[in-house]
């Protein structure tokens, strides 16, 4: 990334972002409007805005601006989901970061590096999110419903965590949906002649078509990872799920297939979602679920949101929930 | 291999159902509509343990069948998973009135987390008046504060 802008009118927090980005990244430069980091953009740049900056006039310049540099925007989650949703889905972002300073010390880069080098994101998985050492259990279902005594394995192993009821459930949510989309839509994400199966029926999953589940805790988050062979679902398809909780009077899908909300309920249940996408490769999902007491009781106003994608070919996603 | 929370169960009695367990795509609850007669119908749903979002869709349908009849539903101590579906979607609550429902709490003092029962009509106006409710912890019998977001946790009784 040749250059990191920082676009917020709030002394305090430009001085945390600055802090870590200088610190963990390397130079920044403060502006407090879209219209002063426009006329900043030169080569691949960076763009840290605020919501209330992403909410006002000349954001969308920017954006433009900075997707063509080749360079990317990250959303500072300032306001609950009705505030930030809807500039993720109008601006097409693919980065809600915390609003948090303690949370933006890890996360912020974390995710500054994965776009400077987005190579092999899903080799690493939730390694990446974890502390160093961090040792992850994997399971692989054989059968289609074979995913409910593998969301039964996970409990056991985040009992023995001694995690809160609520972070429990959190997290056999966050697999619980992944595994399902995995399991069900990215078939049909790929091949659109594919019909979505019928959720009641029991089959086998083919060797090549198998979803991994990974979990892991380093005692400040609980890392969920389910990954597919597929590849097929795009940024786009994740934006349209995330956005359904912009409005309330959303009503679930009917069919046999999926309800169309399990990617909503997901993002909810985490404080960060991150996808690794590897076009025609890889889908790979991670929940991270914090465990520190807070004041919230863990839950982020807005969870941060991360669509990385991996260099490939272009996708061409279907449904996905 | 183990479950990964308890099966769904519903136990039924002349104008009350008590569900429990696990709320997913084994549950059937739009089939267990039909079995409803008609009349007021209390649902205690204290002891749902989860749902995901296929239960979600079954919930809707099972109150959309419910309203259709004309059947009026009151929701007992509504577990936190349930609240969470409801301040997502407005149909997950439907034409339902709550009576009562769990709050998530946690004491400072000796580090308790967990569910409180609150009643509908006690926490309207501390929250409506931009209170926050609170309870006595049940270990220290401290004061456990509320452990979610005001605006966002209650919306559903707007």
């Amino acid at each position: 990334m040749r250059r990191v802008i920082v676009v917020h009118r709030d002394r305090k927090s430009q001085r945390t972002l600055s802090r870590v980005i200088a610190s963990g990244v390397g130079p920044v430069t403060v502006v407090e409007t879209p219209a002063a980091a426009r006329a900043l953009v030169d080569g691949a740049t960076a763009a840290v805005v605020s919501a209330e900056a992403a909410a006002g006039p000349g954001f969308g310049e920017l954006a433009a601006a900075v997707r063509t540099s080749g360079g990317h925007l990250l959303l500072c989650g300032e306001g609950g989901p009705t505030a930030v949703l809807p500039l993720v889905r109008d601006h097409e972002l693919d980065h809600v970061v915390s609003s948090d300073p303690v949370d933006l010390a890890d996360e912020l880069p974390l995710t500054l590096r994965a776009l400077a080098a987005p190579a092999g994101l899903c080799e690493l998985g939730a390694a990446r999110y974890l502390s160093h050492g961090a040792r992850l259990e994997e399971l692989v279902p054989t059968r289609t419903h074979e995913r409910v005594a593998l969301l039964g394995r996970l409990r056991e192993g985040l009992a023995a965590m001694e995690l809160s009821a609520r972070q429990e459930r959190q997290a056999a949510l966050v697999a619980d949906e992944l595994l399902a989309n995995a399991i069900y839509d990215a078939p049909c994400a790929r091949d659109e002649a594919r019909r979505e199966s019928a959720r009641a029926a029991d089959r086998e999953i083919i060797p090549a078509e198998r979803p991994r589940l990974r979990w892991g805790s380093d005692g400040r988050h609980v890392a969920i990872e389910v990954t597919d062979p597929f590849g097929a679902v795009s940024p786009a398809t994740i934006r349209a799920h995330v956005a359904r909780l912009i409005d309330r009077s959303t009503s679930p899908r009917q069919g046999n297939g999926g309800a169309g909300l399990g990617l909503a309920m997901t993002f909810l249940a985490t404080s960060q979602l991150v996808f690794h996408l590897a076009p025609g490769r890889a889908t790979q999902a991670i929940g991270l679920i914090d465990l520190r007491a807070r004041p919230d009781g863990g839950r982020a106003l807005v969870p941060s949101l991360h669509l990385h994608t991996e260099p490939g070919a272009a996708t061409s996603g279907r449904t996905h929930g | 291999m183990a479950e990964s929370a308890p099966t769904f169960t519903v136990a039924s009695a002349p104008g009350r159902l008590v569900m429990a367990g696990r709320i997913d795509e084994r549950a059937r609850l739009a089939e267990l509509a039909e079995t409803v007669t008609a009349g007021p119908l209390v649902v205690d749903l204290g002891d749902v343990a989860y749902i995901n979002s296929l239960g979600v869709r079954d919930w809707v349908m099972f109150l959309r069948r419910l309203a259709e009849r004309g059947v009026e539903v009151t929701l007992e101590r509504c577990a936190e998973p349930m609240v969470l579906q409801m301040n997502m979607i407005l149909d997950a609550r439907g034409h339902a009135r709550i009576a009562s429902f769990v709050a998530p709490f946690a004491c400072d003092g000796c580090g308790w987390e967990g569910g409180r029962l609150i009643v509908t009509a006690e926490v309207l106006p501390v929250v409506e008046g931009g209170g926050t409710p609170e309870a006595e912890c049940p270990e220290c019998q401290g004061r456990a504060r509320f452990a979610d977001f005001v605006d966002r946790y209650f919306l559903f009784l707007a």
